[in-house]
């Protein structure tokens, strides 16, 4: 404990050598984090290469060629990419904020779900116009999803039951309960299969061009005020002094389950949204698959930014890259599956990439010491 | 605030440097086919290059699924094998809904001359993307939906469901059978009643217990539903799904299993007694030939055993002589045309609250 303090007290007063160890410091210890990214992406896609390379016999650099090509280089594809990082930015957009205070929120798929329920419900049966019906559909999927994540935040606050666990578990509930919706009370009136009626005309936002939707435009609103929310509100210094410490946010005076609860609200709110976004913006109705495992994506989207908000949306288009891109692997004899592995690697290298990083770091850092 | 700067810095590092890799990787890409290209003239000189026929498949499952996709990926190879001219690709795994309109709209617009929807979800977004697409043909499977350019086809399964029931009422022991079925629509209601009615023809006591999946495709859940009905007591599973998920299940418990699409048999070889099988590539061989030729028109194609769109599988060496010359004789029947849905559904029918369904004999209101 002393030497630290001594060591911290030596760094910062001595003029003499401040140069050097911001140099050291600031262009070294920078590197440190992309170097671990490019390391982390190398070797998904190395380790990818070898299994496609096993299963198949196919060229791993053709068919990493025809994957990136369709989704990043041909018009219709980077439109599909465009529309597919829709919800998965909202929920990512959602997630992040109870991230960034400690809560691991896992429940946006569920989430999602609920939104898609509350706004096919409202939008196929009340017939408003739709500058008034729009803001409702939206503000209610918001409540909706509150209320469904806030359960966790109770259960948290109250009884002390991990948010991740209850997240998660009410993602079944959730996706159990669109099920029966469309299958029950908002099935359509001579079902043939389990799906809702389509939503009113003026419910439906239109295309900028087919496939991409005006919610695309709704997403990318969403993240400066998120970021915003974050950064620039004392609800955002709270929550995330919260996320730094428990103790020392609680030792400062903070009412730590009042901020649970808060956050649990709006984090479970506006993923709701990416729901909403689904059924006004793609769907036009409410399907068995609407949530499209959108609200788990967004949790490999989250952790492969790094939660921070402002890389997110560049993750996010990542990822639906990858998803999209599955499609032209069948083309070259690759299952359409394999860009799911292939998702799941990326996750895991990227886990690995945060040790390397603070190997690096740590590294560097004791160098730095013994230059100084 | 720097750290959340270089994180910035890095993804966009990091997608220069995939967007520069990309742009690397894609001009060896030409390379191994140079090799092929300068090994070909060797053989025959490029004979002239004839309008070929570009067929896509879209798939709800992957082509590996033992079941649904894996009988119509192999009647695509049929069709490659049978029909001059013709070139096909395929994309598995897509998801009924917007997803699907998104796919079909991609290979309307690469120029597909022919795009056939193999799951019936695909229906209203076919028919969506065909209203944009009129000189493209759309050949539907399962639905109910047809425009200028939309046909629909589907084959009599249930005269190889009734038969696979007659297997199942005799080999059941404890007069308990289960069926896990994907949804509660009219496609799998018949074919269930079907299977229902061939057990109730050789065992009149036996029931037929259904548990709904709610998913096409879904190896764990469809074993679950089926292991479900194993706790009730059923010692025979059959099923309307897209794997051999059910048999499995069946076979582990030491109980019997009638498959679905494929002969399931090598998948449990203990279990699987015989299965209603789909034969599509009869089907689209057909129906490309007269797309080749101009003659093709919008229809209904509902293809039966005889015209060999369904069979029954082989069935398994435990199911006694008896019983499979009862069922051979029923298929001969079948494929003599005097014993068709008809006759399957023939009346008085009665449903599962014992109310009357249909009483007028022959004349089942299918005409």
């Amino acid at each position: 404990m002393e030497t630290r303090e001594q060591s911290s007290l030596e760094n910062t007063p001595n003029p003499n050598r401040m140069p050097r160890i911001k140099l050291l410091n600031i262009s070294r210890l920078a590197l440190a984090s992309p170097l671990a990214y490019i390391i982390a992406f190398l070797l998904t896609f190395l380790i990818g290469g070898i299994v496609i390379l096993a299963l198949t016999g196919q060229n791993p650099i053709t068919a990493y060629g025809s994957f990136f090509a369709y989704s990043f280089f041909s018009p219709y594809g980077i439109l599909e990419v465009l529309a597919k990082s829709t919800p998965i930015i909202i929920a990512g957009a959602g997630m992040i904020i109870a991230f960034r205070c400690g809560l691991w929120n896992l429940g946006a798929e569920g989430q999602m779900a609920i939104g898609a329920i509350i706004s096919t419900a409202i939008g196929v049966n009340l017939n408003l116009p739709a500058g008034v019906l729009l803001p409702l559909i939206f503000l209610a999927s918001f409540i909706g999803g509150a209320l469904w994540s806030g359960i966790s935040g109770f259960l948290k606050t109250k009884f002390g039951v991990h948010e991740m666990l209850t997240t998660l578990m009410m993602n079944y509930v959730a996706l159990k309960l669109l099920e029966y919706m469309i299958s029950g009370p908002l099935s359509m009136p001579h079902p043939n299969y389990p799906r809702s009626s389509e939503i009113l005309p003026q419910a439906q936002l239109p295309f900028l061009q087919y496939p991409l939707n005006v919610t695309f435009i709704i997403a990318l609103v969403l993240v400066p005020i998120v970021w915003l929310l974050i950064n620039r509100t004392s609800l955002g210094y709270r929550l995330q002094a919260v996320g730094f410490g428990h103790e020392a946010a609680r030792l400062a005076g903070m009412n730590i389950a009042k901020l649970t609860l808060i956050v649990m609200l709006i984090s479970g709110g506006i993923s709701a949204l990416g729901g909403t976004a689904e059924v006004v913006g793609d769907f036009m109705r409410m399907e068995r698959n609407v949530t499209g495992g959108y609200g788990f994506t967004a949790i490999v989207v989250v952790m492969l930014a790094r939660e921070e908000i402002i890389a997110m949306p560049f993750a996010a288009l990542f990822i639906s890259g990858m998803l999209v891109g599955a499609s032209s692997l069948t083309l070259v004899g690759i299952p359409a599956a394999f860009s799911q592995i292939l998702i799941g690697l990326l996750l895991l290298c990227v886990v690995f990439a945060g040790f390397i990083e603070r190997w690096l770091k740590h590294r560097w850092e004791e160098k730095a010491k013994v230059v100084c | 605030m720097s750290k959340k700067f270089f994180a910035v810095v890095a993804i966009f590092a990091l997608f220069a440097f995939l967007m520069t890799s990309c742009g690397t990787t894609s001009t060896p890409t030409p390379t191994p086919t140079t090799p092929s290209s300068s090994a070909t003239p060797t053989p025959t000189p490029p004979p002239p290059p004839p309008e070929k026929t570009k067929v896509a498949f879209i798939y709800i499952g992957p082509i590996g699924d033992g079941g649904w996709t894996f009988e119509h990926d192999q009647g695509r190879l049929y069709l490659e094998k049978n029909v001059t001219n013709v070139e096909t690709t395929y994309i598995e795994s897509v998801p009924e809904g917007a997803d699907s309109t998104k796919v079909i709209r991609d290979y309307a617009q690469k120029g597909y001359d022919v795009i056939i929807t193999t799951s019936f979800g695909y229906m209203d977004p076919t028919l969506e993307v065909a209203k944009d697409f009129p000189k493209t043909i759309f050949l539907h499977c399962s639905g109910y939906k047809t425009a200028a350019n939309v046909g629909t086809y589907f084959g009599k399964i249930e005269e190889s469901r009734y038969l696979s029931g007659m297997v199942a009422g005799k080999m059941t022991k404890t007069n308990k059978l289960g069926y896990v079925a994907a949804f509660p629509i009219p496609e799998v209601i018949r074919g269930c009643n079907a299977f229902t009615l061939g057990v109730r023809a050789v065992n009149p006591e036996a029931t037929v217990s259904v548990v709904w999946t709610n998913t096409w495709y879904d190896p764990a859940k469809e074993r679950q539903a089926a292991e479900g009905l194993l706790d009730t007591g059923c010692d025979v599973i059959a099923q309307h799904q897209d794997t051999p998920g059910p048999q499995q299940a069946a076979e582990a418990r030491g109980a019997y299993g009638v498959g679905y699409d494929s002969d399931m048999s090598k998948y449990a070889p203990k279990a699987v007694l015989t299965g209603p099988i789909w034969k599509w590539g009869i089907y689209y061989a057909d129906a490309v030939k007269r797309i080749q030729a101009g003659t093709w028109k919008t229809e209904q194609y509902w293809g039966g055993m005889k015209e060999g769109m369904v069979d029954l599988a082989p069935m398994a060496s435990f199911v006694p002589a008896e019983v499979q010359k009862l069922v051979d004789d029923k298929k001969a029947e079948i494929l003599a045309g005097t014993f068709g849905e008809f006759e399957i559904f023939a009346g008085p029918l009665k449903d599962q609250n014992g109310s009357n369904q249909g009483s007028r004999g022959h004349q089942d209101d299918r005409r």
